[in-house]
């Protein structure tokens, strides 16, 4: 009985998780989303440094 | 001849085949679309590249699909590919190769408001070793503003985590793809590896970013899911192009290296008991039987380097080439694409062929199910000793299975107990083995076939045999 009582115990210390509901992607997206959002900050830092090249290149003529 | 729908998961449209050939019924809601996609000039161009399957549309219903077809709807003729394969039988050189292929055009359809709705290798076929993408459904018009790929996703999941786990951890594909429709999760690849190696460059953005953020990623909810739009097309594109093209270096750079190394067939060549002139006959007594025979079909079984397939294919011959080993078979694969051999190497073991997989058993067909009928000579060259004694499966059986896979020939080599190769592979059990007396061996042949030519290996015990089945005249 004893045994028994701590096997019981053993099992409550380690629970099943269920994932039937959940979304194991989402992490890909997440991750997906964030970079997107520094590529697209790096759209414009590109366009400032090409505008401020251009300038200095008319400056020099 | 069916008229069983194969694929059947898109809601716009399903898969039939007549025989061989592929006829696509397009539902109604999406027939309006795909009829302008295929008339237009990006989806033209994919077909005269030879990167998408060649199409058309039907004017008339084929009389099998009838009484399936409404009106409305669009029917559609695929060219059919010579032998359907799939990720679970390919080494990584072609899973790569349909990664690429499928990056490709997704990066080429944003200049034309076209992406992809999704990104998987059962897109992807191939006509010898050349990859063609052959689900027209996947095609739909973005929103040019869109700077999200949602199928990126199933990217991952299908494409670059099982080349991650099979280049890095040795993983085998189709221990990945016999088992799993869509491919691996970040947090699968998470738990085989140190914690150093999660933080290292070939993990942390593709398999450990993610995992950290599933959690987050969850609490969110559904909101992550809502469509985001940019101020302007170009940025909209720029994203989509750098993402895309970080997606294409990752693939590229797992090119099938890393725990492949040196297996037990890979320097086979080197170590097989055969000196060069014995080879050398052994080559030309199938090269003759080519030039005389001239099959149109060749299945190779236990391939190896793939040489009798590369004879075959030089004489004219559609090869499709089976071995266990996954490193031969890349090897083979980046062989035929390079000299545009028309081989397709796969990875099969024949001793136990890929099953029928998939819905009802029935969205892929097993690999013998693919093979009966399909091919007019079997190669059997150095391989029925593995198959007797390494897989015990009887003499006889193995000659059935041969009968059923080919419409007429088999070139089949003996190897007597006696033999060095077969030594090795007995460990003390030659009591068994007795008995495959090469007279055995042609009798048990003469069920199935009949011996039309045979030519003993010089300086060996070995014979090469010519077979033709029984029911051919």
């Amino acid at each position: 009985m004893k045994r028994l009582l701590a096997v019981l115990y053993l099992c409550l210390l380690f629970p099943t998780y269920a994932h039937a509901y959940s979304d194991p992607g989402s992490g890909i997206m997440l991750w997906q989303l964030t970079v997107s959002f520094f590529i697209g900050l790096l759209f414009y830092l590109r366009k400032i440094l090409t505008f401020f090249s251009r300038s200095a290149k008319r400056d020099d003529e | 001849m069916t008229s069983k729908a194969r694929s059947f998961r898109d809601p716009a449209g399903r898969l039939f085949f007549i025989g061989n050939d592929p006829i696509r019924q397009v539902f109604a809601d999406a027939a309006a679309g795909c009829r302008k996609l295929i008339g237009g000039a990006f989806f033209q161009d994919l077909m005269c590249s030879g990167q998408v399957v060649k199409t058309r549309s039907l004017v008339s219903v084929p009389g099998h699909l009838s009484g399936i077809a409404r009106d409305g709807e669009l029917l559609l003729a695929h060219e059919a590919i010579p032998f359907q394969s799939f990720p679970a039988e390919w080494p990584i050189q072609m899973l790569q190769a349909a990664a690429l292929l499928t990056l490709d055009i997704a990066e080429q359809g944003i200049g034309s408001g076209i992406g992809l709705k999704d990104a998987t290798p059962y897109n992807v076929l191939f006509d010898g070793p050349r990859p063609v993408f052959v689900d027209v459904l996947s095609f739909e018009e973005r929103d040019p503003l869109d700077p999200v790929w949602l199928a990126q996703g199933q990217f991952m999941r299908t494409f670059l985590l099982p080349l991650l786990a099979a280049s890095k951890l040795g993983v085998p594909l189709s221990s990945v793809f016999l088992t799993r429709r869509d491919g691996l999760e970040p947090a699968e690849i998470y738990r085989m590896i140190t914690p150093l190696r999660r933080i290292s460059a070939g993990f942390l953005s593709t398999v450990s970013m993610p995992v950290w953020l599933s959690g987050k990623a969850e609490a969110g909810g559904q909101a992550m899911y809502r469509p985001r739009r940019l101020q302007g097309k170009e940025q909209a594109s720029f994203v989509l192009k750098t993402l895309i093209g970080g997606l294409r270096r990752k693939t590229a750079r797992l090119a099938g290296k890393g725990s492949s190394g040196p297996t037990r067939w890979s320097d086979y060549c080197r170590t097989c008991s055969y000196d060069q002139d014995s080879f050398q006959q052994k080559s030309s007594f199938v090269d003759q039987f080519l030039q005389r025979c001239k099959p149109a079909r060749v299945l190779d079984i236990g391939c190896n380097t793939g040489h009798f397939s590369r004879l075959a294919a030089s004489r004219g011959a559609q090869v499709v080439a089976i071995d266990q080993d996954a490193a031969v078979v890349g090897t083979l694969f980046e062989e035929a694409r390079a000299r545009k051999l028309d081989i397709l190497p796969l990875v099969v073991d024949f001793a136990r062929p890929t099953p029928a997989t998939g819905w009802n058993n029935e969205e892929n067909p097993s690999f013998l199910t693919r093979a009966r009928g399909r091919f007019e000579a079997v190669f059997m060259l150095a391989l029925i000793h593995h198959l007797v004694v390494t897989d015990q499966i009887p003499l006889a059986e193995v000659l059935a299975v041969a009968a059923r896979v080919s419409t007429r020939y088999l070139v089949i080599e003996y190897v007597p107990p006696e033999d060095p190769q077969f030594q090795r592979l007995v460990r003390g059990r030659e009591a068994l083995y007795r008995h495959l007396t090469r007279e055995h061996f042609e009798k048990t042949a003469a069920d199935f076939f009949t011996i039309v030519q045979s030519s003993q290996v010089e300086n060996q015990e070995r014979w090469l045999y010519v077979m033709e089945k029984r029911n051919v005249q």
